[in-house]
């Protein structure tokens, strides 16, 4: 259907919620002819710097479009902070998510006659998306896209990731590489770098890991992933987990899966389903993923709603 | 698209009000925010983005200049252009022309909403090109630009570049420049680092100066985004008219780059300085 078809069908409600402080700013994306549906998609991007309500080339602009022009009424936000929400937000760490805004979204959803919700989360939307729908009945549905399961300490999921997940003999590698060296010799930020490494995977062969991980481990999932998604699990809501096959999170996860995770992911069968595509999902740096993640939106949304 | 109702809220301790819609002479329509102040409008200023990753990294730095603006009695109008960010149309409306033709749009939707007839023009980044088209056709109007691009082939060639970078670290073989825009001619459109690029838009980025732009008799406030050099646009500004300011801006920002934001940017220094530095340099323009 072309964006002119769809647009046709959809209403773009800018909205400042909750009514009262208008504190976060929203587009509700509604069915022109009112909603078919009375489940809403609730929407909670990563926190890309500026405004969580686009996202990278308008993905969730084309997926609340879409998902509307389907019946489903849909609302994607800006935290506090960014876009045009006031100020006042925390530092964005996944293990502080922004669960206030997001029942904020669910009860706006609810003022225009949704009962039932299927929550998106990306990063740190992901673990707003399992902290927030913890807390809220009539969930329908959890779709996480590339969720950190571990809380990454510094940087982009680079020294502990390298530390946790990569080999020793491709430290090794790495380290003797002569592009590797000239950096070291170069910058006093790489060789900080190097000691972080080296350190954490010391660390990590004793079986610690950084500071606020899990008990189960250094990789294992963060208490700020694992305890919700036990609890979503035991309410019967069901979770679908997609990752690309190059994400370094999912990697993480497959570790993590070995550990108290991998207990849930048993206990809840089918109910938690973990999908892959082929590339990197993170970041949505790629046309062909964010077509491939929308997709994945919006059969889920269908699925939870048959 | 069906209407819908404008989102508005007034800010309790400044009595600021701020509305969030969409405007237009015809279909599609754009995306708007506005900030006015609390009591009479001094003067307005309409402030023209950027497009993709540029409209997105700049984007709460455009909403907090706006609310510093109507704190000091000074209305802002920030848009969308149509088929970017959050306005309606696909990305194949979009070229630099389409870009410039909409500031007349929103100059007036402004002067709609205000009464206002004297107005100042904010531009960032490849939006600098609507904002000084604008003060162009609006002789003396002050003219603000953030991080410009001065020439359109450097900008593609900078995107290219990245682009490549980012293939290189992937897993996918990178294309060369060439190949890709002979792609984008032959086949109507190209992805680079995730964004459409249709060709419409790809040609009318070809071979574009700012500096055709030629505001003459304006102030013009030039704040680099870290050390660039300006004197390519200073010298014939100067030349034709214009009283040119450089501000000065150690903080960089790699556009085209995305991270995960950790913090909000206000209340960090640089993004205090340049808010707050700019917004002072307008209300100074506009009350002169």
């Amino acid at each position: 259907m072309t964006t002119e078809a769809v647009q046709s069908r959809v209403v773009d409600q800018p909205v400042f919620f909750p009514p009262d402080e208008k504190t976060y700013f929203g587009f509700a994306t509604l069915p022109a002819e009112g909603p078919a549906s009375t489940t809403a998609v609730i929407l909670l991007s990563g926190t890309h710097t500026g405004s969580t309500t686009m996202g990278r080339n308008r993905m969730w602009v084309k997926a609340a479009r879409t998902l509307a022009g389907r019946g489903y009424p849909t609302i994607r936000i800006d935290y506090a902070g960014l876009g045009e929400s006031l100020s006042g937000g925390p530092i964005y760490d996944l293990e502080l998510p922004a669960v206030h805004a997001f029942n904020e979204a669910v009860e706006q959803m609810r003022s225009y006659g949704a009962s039932r919700f299927v929550v998106v989360g990306t990063c740190f939307g992901s673990r707003t998306a399992i902290a927030g729908a913890v807390e809220q009945r009539d969930i329908a549905g959890l779709l996480l896209l590339a969720p950190p399961v571990r809380n990454p300490t510094k940087g982009d999921g680079g020294t502990d990731h390298l530390a946790l997940y990569a080999s020793t003999a491709d430290l090794a590698k790495r380290a003797v590489s002569m592009r590797t060296i000239r950096k070291l010799l170069r910058t006093k930020k790489a060789r900080s770098v190097a000691r972080r490494v080296f350190t954490g995977k010391v660390q990590a062969s004793l079986g610690r890991g950084p500071a606020g991980e899990g008990q189960g481990g250094a990789t294992d999932a963060a208490p700020g992933f694992l305890e919700p998604i036990k609890r979503l699990v035991q309410r019967g809501v069901p979770i679908r987990i997609v990752y690309g096959e190059s994400d370094i999170f999912w990697t993480e996860f497959q570790k993590a899966a070995e550990g108290r995770l991998g207990q849930i992911l048993e206990r809840a069968g089918d109910l938690m389903r973990v999908e892959t595509v082929p590339g990197i999902i993170r970041g949505f740096t790629s046309v062909r993923i964010q077509e491939a993640c929308n997709q994945h939106v919006l059969d889920f949304v269908e699925e939870c709603t048959r | 698209m069906t209407r819908f109702e404008p989102a508005v809220r007034i800010h309790p301790d400044t009595g600021i009000r701020e509305e969030v819609s969409f405007f237009g002479d015809r279909e599609p329509a754009m995306f708007f925010g506005l900030h006015l102040p609390a009591g009479e409008v001094r003067g307005a200023v309409v402030s023209c983005p950027s497009v993709h990753a540029e409209l997105i990294k700049a984007y709460r730095k455009d909403v907090l200049l706006g609310r510093t603006l109507a704190e000091q009695g000074y209305a802002t109008l920030r848009y969308h252009y149509r088929g970017a960010g959050n306005s309606e149309g696909s990305g194949s409306e979009l070229t630099l022309d389409a870009m410039i033709g909409s500031v007349e749009e929103a100059r007036a939707e402004l002067a709609r909403r205000t009464g206002v007839d004297r107005f100042a023009y904010h531009g960032t980044r490849l939006g600098c090109f609507a904002a000084a088209a604008a003060a162009e056709h609006d002789p003396g109007a002050p003219l603000a630009l953030w991080s410009p691009v001065i020439e359109t082939d450097d900008f593609m060639r900078e995107i290219f570049r990245s682009h490549y970078i980012a293939a290189l670290k992937g897993e996918e073989k990178p294309e060369p420049t060439a190949r890709m825009v002979e792609r984008v001619k032959s086949e109507g459109e190209i992805e680079l680092l995730g964004y459409n690029f249709s060709r419409d838009f790809y040609e009318s980025l070809e071979g574009r100066r700012l500096d055709a732009h030629q505001p003459k008799g304006s102030p013009v406030l030039l704040v680099p985004f870290g050390p660039k050099d300006m004197s390519t646009l200073v010298e014939p500004w100067t030349a034709c008219g214009a009283t040119v300011t450089v501000f000065e801006n150690s903080s960089e920002e790699a556009w085209w780059l995305a991270g995960d934001a950790t913090k909000p940017e206000e209340g960090q220094e640089r993004i205090d300085k340049l808010i707050g530095g700019t917004a002072s340099w307008i209300v100074e323009q506009l009350e002169a």
